[in-house]
């Protein structure tokens, strides 16, 4: 009830502003001539009794501002002054305004920008509903290892227990699409259970997904296409659904569009369709996939259920399956338990890997929003100190000091939102920065970069830091020191601010310090890439082009892919600007995964070793030298002996220092250990990782192990390897267009590919280091200038005392370097600190890298030193005689 | 006056006020006057305070202020108890009366 009274009545002042203070006036003014009435009556003059009345009773003007301040609306009412006011401060000087917002909106940018992908990528919980109940289950092997893939008869076996609400399955892999008798283009596409849309409660932004039919288990060739592969395939056409495509060569027809906001359960991937997986016991002889038999499971729990005991029951009823499931028996490595975990987030998938990369970025951008607060500090700090006088003022004329707190502190705050909304718009335009570094293979990595509700958080939390931060230093130190210094206008009082000077230094200590660690940072791993790309075998990688294609193993069996690849190198070797052509299953920089075998020499050594499968002529187009020996030939055909080629390691480990050459070896193929005569030896090189040193590797020849996936090589000569690769498009369109060809790159390309996370961070920390060094640059700058103008005319009198234009510009110059050498001194071990943090991420450089630390600390220098000569020199040009009359 | 005025105890103001518009309806200086006199000098107030009790009592609905003239011809507000304020002023001045008793027994305890 009163607190109603207090509001209504509090809006009536707001509104009716005037008459209310009219009346409170009124009632004052009488209030103390009635006062002084009295006094006269006592006999006193009017003027002794209106000051004695004063005195007594309190001025009107300082009584007017207590009563008025004590209502709730006069504080609205405040506030709102010191909103517009600020705003007209800020205004006032756009300039100041523009770099001030600019600077502080990097720094925010930076965090949103990163905060989001690292959110994307780690944290998101994925777009469906009830996420929270979502759980996956991971196999755990014979070996203990564990695994996503499960023998999809456990899916069958937990729906019928009745543990979970639903059950889904999915798995995926690599298709060939045609639509309208287009050639064939690979496309990745995912299996997935019937129940697939229904499970996860999503709508379908076209269509109803996956007929009720199928969904009740009579499989259909239906697909259901990603939002963005239906807007880059077919133009976003709202007519596709009924229309038929072709997959593997078996018409599919198109059902729905998934929602634009769903990628898929896996972070990082999006396929571009989905097809339902087949009942048990049917099969397309066009895709084992639609029926295979291992499949990453997703369930969801039924409420109350916790997962403790979700996986206590799942694992008893999946026990008898596992058992005595036939496929699951007769695994090498047959699943042993089901483990339980929540799965709102779903599965990690390639991005698991730069996990570390992001984290490390995430420190990085908040190294540098440090810098920028400290520099916008800085220069709010010097803003306060010539704004002194107008504080004086304020203050005299009745303003409270915590009144002129808050004044400062609402702009400041007016200057963090302003940036913290310019720093939205960096991220949203520079989102995608981060994904560009990551390889894009086979199989893109894709991630929905809209920012979340918790990235705006984030992003409003920081401003809001950043505002208390940059407007809590300047409001006090301005305010803290005695106001009416301020009034007087001799020198004494604009160089007793000796405080806010020194704490200005302080600051630009904290950023040398910091970006100290920032470019340190950046050093240490672009030495690691250096090191890398030094690392890299092969000669003028950016010569050699990479086609890989994918004839259907459902469609093309052995002889007639071995037909096929054959007449692909042939004919692409003889085309212009090409100087070799040959294949390899893998090739460099490939996935090493599967390709690893025992190699057994006749007297029972063996050797575990890499291996790829490759087509005669491989060696040369790499250009890995042959060091003995001689490379596989087209008659080493499968009528004829098993070959294979290894390298010096693996020769030396088997046989020591025998010659090798025609010595037999056993290695497995197709399941079964064969005999191979050694014919060739190579140079062993870093071929699937350039981070490690060349394990022990050999090849087998493709004409005889038989290829899946194989990947076209290219050497070209002179020509401009973009049209070689024209020209190789365009003649495997003229030798076989069913089979997609894709993924067309450089071995340069690929090669960075492997370098992601450290190009990641390096490019990133190099570009924080140099706003970080600007930023500095800057903020040195403007404290110099600012100290020199102060000491214009103790310069003066140095002058007219004799000092020379040298000892005046290493006068000043020491100042600034001064603090740049202590921000040195506190930087370096702060920077060791953090650097030998991300030793694990280095490639042989040392944290503590003498070269690269040096380097950085003379960049620095040199940039600083540059930033202190500009206003040394102008110190240098004052004129004594304008300097002494000058106050 | 015989000694200097002296700071009112915490919140009792209100009641004062409450106490002395209880009597007659009255303008802001004539409660300051009331209270001076009835205290014998003891409480003189300052126009800040009493106004910003004036102000309180009015938006809590205890009294209510009207604009009149005064004997000198001049216009003055005039502020009246309501009915929840005389309410209010006989529930305080009871508790005051059970503090007062509480404090003296405490203070003559030793």
């Amino acid at each position: 009830m009163s607190l109603l009274r207090s509001i209504a009545s509090g809006l009536r002042s707001l509104f009716r502003k005037e008459r209310v203070e009219g009346d409170l006036d009124e009632e004052l003014r009488g209030f103390l001539d009635m006062a002084a009435q009295e006094k006269m009556k006592e006999g006193m003059s009017s003027k002794d009794a209106l000051r004695a009345v004063r005195l007594e009773r309190g001025s009107l003007e300082v009584t007017k501002e207590v009563v008025r301040s004590a209502g709730w609306e006069s504080v609205m009412e405040t506030y709102w002054q010191d909103l517009r006011f600020g705003l007209r401060v800020l205004t006032k000087n756009p300039g100041f305004t523009t770099v001030a917002v600019l600077t502080l909106a990097l720094g925010i940018g930076a965090n949103a920008a990163i905060f989001n992908t690292a959110n994307a990528a780690l944290w998101r919980t994925l777009p469906v509903a009830d996420p929270q109940s979502l759980v996956r289950l991971v196999a755990v092997r014979q070996d203990h290892r564990e695994s996503n893939s499960l023998p999809v008869g456990v899916a069958e076996e937990l729906r019928r227990s009745g543990i979970f609400s639903d059950v889904i399955t999915r798995t995926d892999d690599g298709l060939s699409f045609s639509y309208n008798g287009s050639g064939a283009e690979r496309v990745v596409g995912e299996v997935v259970s019937p129940n697939f849309f229904a499970f996860l409660g999503i709508r379908p932004a076209l269509g109803q997904g996956f007929s009720v039919g199928v969904q009740k288990g009579q499989w259909a060739p239906e697909v259901v296409l990603s939002y963005r592969f239906w807007q880059r395939r077919f133009g976003s056409d709202p007519h596709v659904l009924g229309h038929s495509i072709r997959l593997n060569n078996y018409p599919f027809t198109i059902v729905g569009v998934s929602p634009q906001d769903f990628y898929s359960l896996v972070v990082g991937f999006d396929p571009e369709l989905r097809v339902p997986q087949m009942p048990p016991g049917q099969s397309l002889s066009q895709s084992e996939l639609l029926s295979s038999r291992y499949a990453e499971i997703m369930a969801r729990l039924n409420p109350g259920i916790g997962i403790v005991q979700a996986e206590a029951a799942a694992d008893a009823a999946c026990q008898q399956f596992l058992r005595d499931d036939q496929l699951n028996r007769h695994e090498v490595n047959p699943t042993r338990h089901i483990h339980v975990m929540s799965g709102g987030r779903g599965w990690q998938g390639d991005l698991a890997k730069y996990r570390t990369s992001l984290l490390v970025l995430v420190g990085l951008a908040g190294v540098v929003l440090l810098v920028t607060s400290f520099n916008l500090t800085s220069m709010l700090l010097a803003r306060a100190t010539t704004r002194r006088r107008e504080l004086a003022v304020r203050a005299a004329i009745g303003a409270g000091r915590s009144r002129l707190v808050r004044q400062m502190f609402t702009e400041s705050a007016l200057l963090a939102m302003a940036a913290g909304a310019v720093g939205l718009a960096i991220m949203s335009s520079t989102g995608n920065t981060i994904l560009g570094f990551l390889p894009q293979g086979h199989i893109n990595l894709v991630l929905d970069l809209s920012p979340d509700l918790r990235t705006l958080w984030f992003t409003a939390g920081l401003t809001v830091l950043a505002g208390v931060v940059i407007g809590l230093v300047p409001a006090l130190q301005s305010t803290g020191n005695n106001l009416t210094l301020g009034l007087k206008s001799d020198s004494a009082a604009s160089t007793g601010d000796s405080r806010g000077a020194i704490f200005r230094q302080a600051l630009t200590i904290g950023q040398v310090a910091l970006s100290l660690s920032l470019l340190a940072t950046a050093g240490l791993f672009e030495r690691s890439l250096a090191n890398l790309r030094a690392a890299d075998p092969f000669p003028q990688p950016d010569r050699v082009l990479l086609f890989r294609m994918k004839p259907q193993k459902e469609l093309y069996d052995d002889q007639r892919i071995r037909i096929l690849t054959a007449e692909v190198v042939r004919r692409m070797s003889t085309l212009p600007g090409v100087k070799f052509a040959a294949l390899a299953e893998e090739g460099p920089y490939g996935s090493r995964g599967a390709m690893r075998a025992t190699v057994r020499a006749s007297d029972g050594r063996t050797v575990d070793a890499d291996m790829d499968i490759v087509s005669p002529g491989l060696f040369a187009t790499l250009g890995i030298p042959l060091l003995n020996g001689r490379d596989f030939s087209v008659r080493d055909d499968e009528g004829s002996k098993p070959v294979v080629v290894v390298d010096e390691l693996l020769a030396q480990r088997l046989f020591g220092s025998d010659d090798p050459i025609g010595k037999m070896v056993e290695a497995p193929l197709h399941g079964n250990d064969v005999a191979f005569e050694i014919i060739g030896v190579v140079r062993a090189t870093r071929y699937y990782d350039l981070h490690q040193t060349p394990p022990s590797m050999f090849f087998y020849n493709l004409q005889q192990a038989g290829p899946y996936m194989p990947t076209l090589h290219v050497r070209v000569g002179s020509a401009n390897p973009e049209f070689v690769a024209s020209e190789v498009r365009r003649e495997f369109g003229v030798i076989d267009r069913d089979v997609p060809m894709f993924d067309v790159r450089t071995l340069r390309d690929r090669a960075l590919d492997t370098l992601a996370q450290q190009r990641l961070v390096s490019d990133l920390a190099a570009t924080f280091g140099a706003l970080a060094l600007t930023l500095v640059a800057v903020g040195l700058y403007g404290l110099m200038a600012f100290s020199v103008a102060q000491r214009t005319r103790e310069i003066g009198i140095r002058v007219a005392l004799g000092a020379e234009r040298k000892q005046i510009m290493s006068l000043v110059a020491w100042q600034g370097m001064r603090i740049v050498f202590i921000g040195v001194a506190l930087g370096l071990p702060a920077s060791f600190l953090l650097t030998n943090l991300m030793a694990g991420m280095l490639y042989n450089v040392h944290p503590d890298d003498p070269l690269s630390f040096a380097t950085v600390t003379f960049i620095l220098g040199m940039v600083t030193l540059l930033a202190c000569y500009i206003p040394a020199r102008r110190a240098t040009c004052v004129d004594p005689l304008v300097a002494l009359r000058y106050e | 006056m015989p000694d200097k005025p002296s700071d009112l105890v915490q919140g009792t103001l209100d009641m004062l006020i409450l106490k002395t518009l209880a009597l007659e309806p009255m303008h802001g200086y004539g409660i300051s006057v009331r209270i001076e006199q009835m205290s014998k000098g003891v409480f003189r107030l300052n126009a800040g305070s009493l106004f910003l009790a004036i102000q309180r009592l009015e938006r809590d609905g205890l009294i209510d202020g009207e604009w009149k003239a005064t004997e000198n011809s001049r216009r003055a507000k005039y502020y009246a108890l309501t009915d929840q304020g005389r309410k209010r002023l006989s529930s305080e001045t009871r508790e005051w009366g059970r503090q007062v008793a509480a404090i003296a027994r405490i203070l003559e305890a030793s």
